[in-house]
């Protein structure tokens, strides 16, 4: 692969296990250049431990990784010079302030270019804060403060873990602008998370982890396309009814009534059979008051992973991913 | 460079720092000033036929600088084993040695950058707490009415910075201890316990296993200085009969040096970081 090849990072049947555990069982994932891409999954499915391989905390037992047009391997650490990370939660020296420690950073792995501290507080909005010590700072501010510190080097791929935890709806705005520029300016960013919501917003390209394998990777408008799903809106006191006349006209497809959203029923047919939803509603005296083709991530999100899971709906089993290990309990 | 100067702006900047070396001093000056008022009000004990050395060598010059001095290494041992074990394990409960790695930094380097920062720091403290513990005795000895003629012995002055760089080396082993127990711990709370835990172990066991006792780390560290082990390191009372030299003890203080670093870099280097 080349630098050439358009491709930011890629990864070929990665694995990973903690003991007996599988936390990785081949991991095949293409980002391209340039992408804000999502790396979604539920808790245990691998993402954090994709993370770890990825920024040279953890080795994997097997498989490769390219990044930015190159092997990344054991002890390879300068391929990471060009790659910024905020692996799990942000860490820093609780008795320095923010400025003091994005400088500790700074000392650390490549140059950093001067200015650029004080260019990334202002960037974060974190400047009239900047001496208070960060024991002092709300999980927002310090989640901030690691963006920032992931932004020290100017990277040319950005590896986020979960930024928005602790951010509040301005600050994840504020985020969500601040990636999608990078990602114009041509950074690749590639951010795990289990917003969905946010991640549907923001990613170009969604991969979709579960029980340490990719289920499905692509753009985000081709998946939410060809998922085959009709959201309908109706009178709320209308559902069971509408229920019945949809289950009538389409035998074979499924219809669930949205346990979240009162009124929406959601139908698993193509997107071009909505018109035939409609007639058989208003056949019974329905009238819909949305309807929409194509689902969203959240429900592509739950189809994929709960098929990939095992039988009870875990991903705890021996065969599934592992809970994955941190040093706090210890 | 540029990494050493920010650990060492790190250390300079942490409380632990401050509270580490304040307590020593602090301890010190106490003991001097308890010793003096103690003189001063006639209610000091004598030592005739107890063996125990007369109190008031703590703050008579010239014989206070070696006790003060032994007082330092012996009590300062086991605050290095702490603090090493504090600064080391740290980096793991705080994550910051993650991030260090993240950006593509060596951890061998990053180690070993940060042990050499802890080590400057730890004579700097050393100095500053000689400084009070002299300045503490001065005192003393004015309060008790001990004459100050002996502050200024030219011969005692002369081999002082022979035995501090002496007794920093020793100081820095502990704190190298320290620094690889928590190391292997992978934390600060873990590391400082063990660290402990080992400090007064060795003593312990020197009762039992004195011949196998006196190659280790604290009992080296004691041996290299010519004292009987200060504070809980490597048990108390004289020398035990077949003790090692000096130049050999200090010899091991710098093996057990070395090894207690390339076991934390060793760790390090191979370690899965997960936190």
């Amino acid at each position: 692969m080349t630098a050439s090849s358009g491709v930011a990072l890629a990864t070929h049947d990665l694995r990973k296990s903690y003991g007996s555990r599988v936390a990785l069982a081949g991991l095949d994932l293409v980002v391209p250049d340039g992408v804000v891409f999502g790396f979604l999954g539920p808790n245990g499915a691998g993402k954090t431990t994709t993370m770890r391989i990825l920024t040279g905390l953890i080795h994997a037992d097997g498989g490769s990784v390219d990044m930015l047009g190159r092997p990344f391997k054991r002890g390879d650490r300068r391929r990471l010079f060009d790659v910024g990370a905020l692996v799990e939660s942000p860490s820093f020296y609780p008795y320095l302030s923010g400025r003091e420690n994005l400088r500790a950073l700074a000392a650390t792995g490549p140059r950093t270019r001067p200015g650029r501290i004080e260019e990334l507080l202002e960037l974060v909005g974190l400047r009239e804060r900047a001496r208070d010590r960060v024991s002092s700072y709300s999980l927002g501010m310090k989640q901030r403060l690691g963006i920032a510190g992931a932004l020290l080097s100017e990277p040319r791929l950005l590896l986020l873990d979960e930024p928005a935890n602790g951010l509040d709806p301005a600050g994840i705005v504020a985020m969500r602008e601040l990636l999608t520029q990078l990602a114009r300016n041509g950074t690749t960013v590639f951010v795990s998370s289990h917003l969905l919501a946010e991640v549907q917003q923001m990613a170009d390209i969604v991969g979709i982890i579960a029980a340490g394998r990719l289920v499905r990777e692509g753009r985000v408008s081709d998946l939410l396309d060809t998922s085959g799903v009709v959201r309908v809106r109706v009178p709320t006191q209308s559902v069971s009814v509408a229920v019945e006349a949809i289950a009538i006209a389409f035998p074979s497809e499924e219809v669930q009534p949205s346990a979240n959203e009162p009124g929406w029923l959601t139908v698993h047919v193509s997107p071009e059979r909505a018109g035939e939803i409609n007639r058989a509603l208003v056949s019974r005296g329905i009238y819909a008051t949305r309807l929409e083709a194509g689902s969203d991530l959240e429900d592509l999100f739950l189809e994929l992973t709960k098929s990939a899971s095992d039988p009870d709906g875990t991903f705890m089993g021996s065969a599934g991913a592992a809970p994955e290990p941190t040093e706090t309990a210890r | 460079m540029r990494l050493f100067i920010a650990s060492l702006r790190k250390l300079v900047r942490r409380p632990a720092t401050w509270l580490t070396f304040g307590l020593l001093a602090g301890l010190l000056a106490l003991i001097m000033v308890a010793v003096a008022t103690t003189a001063a009000s006639g209610n000091l004990p004598s030592d005739e036929g107890q063996g125990g050395g007369d109190p008031l060598l703590l703050i008579t010059f010239p014989g206070a600088y070696d006790q003060i001095l032994a007082f330092l290494l012996g009590l300062g041992g086991l605050f290095a084993v702490l603090y090493g074990a504090a600064i080391a394990g740290s980096e793991w409960n705080w994550g910051t040695l993650k991030a260090a790695v993240a950006r593509g930094e060596s951890r061998v380097w990053y180690v070993l950058t940060a042990f050499a920062a802890i080590a400057v720091v730890m004579a700097g403290g050393l100095l500053f707490a000689f400084a009070v513990a002299v300045g503490a005795a001065a005192v003393g000895a004015t309060i008790a009415g001990v004459p100050l003629d002996g502050i200024s012995d030219a011969a005692t002055l002369g081999r002082l910075p022979e035995q501090m760089l002496r007794g920093w080396i020793t100081i820095v082993e502990e704190g190298a201890l320290g620094f690889a127990i928590a190391t292997l711990a992978r934390s600060q709370l873990a590391g400082i316990g063990a660290g402990i835990a080992f400090y007064f172990g060795e003593a312990f066991a020197g009762v039992f296993l004195p011949d196998i006792v006196k190659y280790g780390p604290f009992s080296v560290a004691s041996a290299s200085l010519g004292t009987s082990g200060g504070f809980g390191g490597g048990g108390g009372g004289e020398p035990a009969i077949g003790a090692l030299s000096q130049e050999t003890a200090f010899l091991l203080v710098v093996v057990w040096l070395v090894g207690a670093l390339l076991v934390a870099a060793l760790v390090t280097d191979r370690a899965e970081i997960t936190g």
